[in-house]
């Protein structure tokens, strides 16, 4: 169970079963189950994710193996999968597409919280396309998000991926319906969409400390999670989705997504529409003076032909 | 049916029968005894965490020193790692016979995925009936919200399991008896255990062995007028450890 092993840069990892060979470059990250390495392999850079239960390791596998077969070979998740050898203990690991990026608050902070609704988006997109195949992503939290370039979101770490219907299999408590007695713990789109609307509040300025304080409370609820999405002032234009998430107020994720899309458009037509006061009063003084000249210019012609 | 009791205890057993030979009663008759201790301030001891060891140990589960703050997530992680390990001591009997390899581990990646997923669907749908356990001695008083929180959020999840999923809690000393009482009788419906722990009586010994002996009666439904149920215990007896979850498999 424990972490008996540490990969340094330089290091090789050579498969039992496939035989192939990877050069560690850097430590990625650490998680419950496992650590991330970036590595370089035959195709070049990929990231291999070394697991210390197999078991559990291998649920997370099958999830990847059964979203592939889904897709119908598009988008394959699983490069490679393994044993190795790490000081006289076997360890399974597998190998995935290096995401490059940073986490969804690192992204905000360097660049903006403009960028906020952005990132929602994106997000709710990715969602919407994995409830589309019959899974929900189970352990929706900011660890397991990588934001990269123009706002580019994706999702990494699929261990709490679970078939519709079934017990989520992983997941992080602040995130968790259950957790904050508004649901069951049984895999649906409002699974998903709960921990999505958490995880808006804890990007939105200080919300990560007051949803940390909420959440200790022993009378924590959803009904406290909706008044910290209206409060904080980042959320707002968006406060009616997060609540319809918060309180099972939305069918599915695709429905999020377009409420979602309605409430940004929205407030950025307003945005808009103040910008553009005072060239519009500019237009329409340029105009007047435009119809005023040609109607002089207009009565100038017929008196001089006339 | 799988079986489990979670002992819950803040502290060492002083009376009645040595916990440890009930854990091994309870493991005998097919039933796992998983134990977590509660720490704060370091109360439990260098004696009460010696003897929650060896409880697990004698009845085939795990022991874990934990804080309050991780009771809850403790108390899930026991549920599902007892069940995953029992599936897995069957399935490895058959990988035996049948890949001639005793672990899952040993098969190549692509057996393993099979393997795995069989395991994972079984672990989602055998029958499971899990007695918490809790030492009700006057330390724990102040930790009740805390233990309510976990009951309520291990039912949770096993509402979400496709298979039969019983929960039922017991505590212990009941009254001035060196037994344990039923708080919640065994049910599916997780509303019906908040607020149940109210009522409790804090008393101040602690009858670890003689609790252990009470839920075991109460999970294996052994009551001592009902002889054919009897009967049926001795014919587990004889299938320790697994022969419940074979029928089932099966």
């Amino acid at each position: 169970m424990s972490c008996e092993f540490r990969l340094l840069p330089g290091d090789r990892i050579t498969g039992r079963w496939n035989g192939r060979t990877y050069r560690v470059e850097q430590k990625l990250g650490e998680g419950a189950n496992g650590q991330v390495y970036l590595v370089r392999g035959a195709s070049g850079l990929c990231a291999l994710k070394i697991g210390y239960d197999a078991l559990d390791f291998q649920s997370e596998i099958n999830g990847f193996l059964e979203l592939q077969l889904g897709a119908g070979g598009s988008g394959s998740y699983v490069l490679d999968t393994d044993d190795v050898t790490l000081g006289g203990q076997e360890y399974p690991y597998y190998v995935m597409r290096y995401v490059p990026g940073v986490s969804p608050s690192r992204f905000l902070a360097e660049n903006g919280m403009d960028w906020y609704p952005v990132i929602g988006y994106r997000l709710l997109t990715k969602l919407s396309e994995l409830h589309g195949r019959g899974y929900i992503f189970g352990d929706l939290k900011s660890d397991n998000i990588l934001v990269s370039g123009y706002g580019t979101t994706e999702l990494i770490d699929y261990g709490g991926l679970t078939r519709f219907g079934k017990a989520v299999r992983q997941y992080t408590e602040i995130y968790d319906r259950g957790y904050w007695r508004a649901g069951t713990r049984s895999a649906d789109a409002g699974y998903d969409l709960f921990a999505f609307a958490v995880l808006c509040l804890e990007l939105a300025g200080d919300g990560e400390h007051r949803l940390a304080r909420l959440a200790s409370d022993q009378e924590r609820n959803a009904l406290k999670l909706v008044r910290l999405a209206e409060q904080l002032p980042a959320c707002r234009i968006v406060a009616p989705v997060l609540k319809a998430c918060l309180t099972g107020g939305m069918r599915s994720a695709e429905e999020a997504r377009t409420a979602w899309r309605q409430c940004v458009y929205a407030a950025g037509a307003d945005h808009a529409a103040v910008r553009e006061s005072l060239p519009a009063a500019l237009t329409a003084f340029l105009t007047g003076t435009f119809i005023v000249t040609a109607a002089v210019f207009g009565a100038a012609l017929y008196w001089s032909f006339g | 049916m799988l079986k489990q009791i979670i002992l819950i205890t803040d502290g060492c057993s002083n009376t009645g029968l040595n916990p440890v030979v009930a854990a091994a009663h309870a493991a005998s008759a097919g039933v796992t005894v998983n134990v977590i201790g509660i720490v704060e301030q370091g109360e439990i001891g260098r004696s009460g965490a010696a003897e929650a060891e060896a409880i697990a140990q004698a009845g085939g589960g795990m022991c874990r020193i934990v804080s309050l703050r991780e009771l809850a997530q403790t108390v899930q992680m026991m549920t599902r790692r007892t069940v995953a390990q029992t599936i897995r001591q069957v399935v490895e009997k058959e990988l035996k016979k049948t890949f001639a390899v005793d672990s899952v581990e040993k098969l190549s990646p692509v057996k393993r995925a099979h393997v795995v997923k069989v395991m994972d669907d079984l672990g989602e749908s055998v029958s499971l009936r899990v007695c918490l356990l809790i030492d009700a001695s006057a330390s724990m008083r102040t930790k009740l919200h805390s233990l309510e929180d976990a009951v309520h959020d291990l039912s949770l999840s096993l509402e979400a399991r496709s298979g039969l999923s019983e929960i039922s809690v017991m505590y212990f000393p009941d009254g001035n008896e060196l037994t344990a009482g039923v708080a919640v009788p065994w049910t599916k419906a997780p509303s019906e255990i908040r607020r149940v722990f109210e009522c409790l009586d804090m008393r101040g010994v602690t009858p670890t062995g003689p609790a252990i002996m009470s839920a075991l009666q109460y999970i294996t439904g052994e009551t001592a007028e009902t002889g054919d149920q009897r009967e049926l215990a001795v014919r587990r007896e004889t299938a320790p450890g697994t022969g419940l979850l074979q029928d089932y498999v099966v």
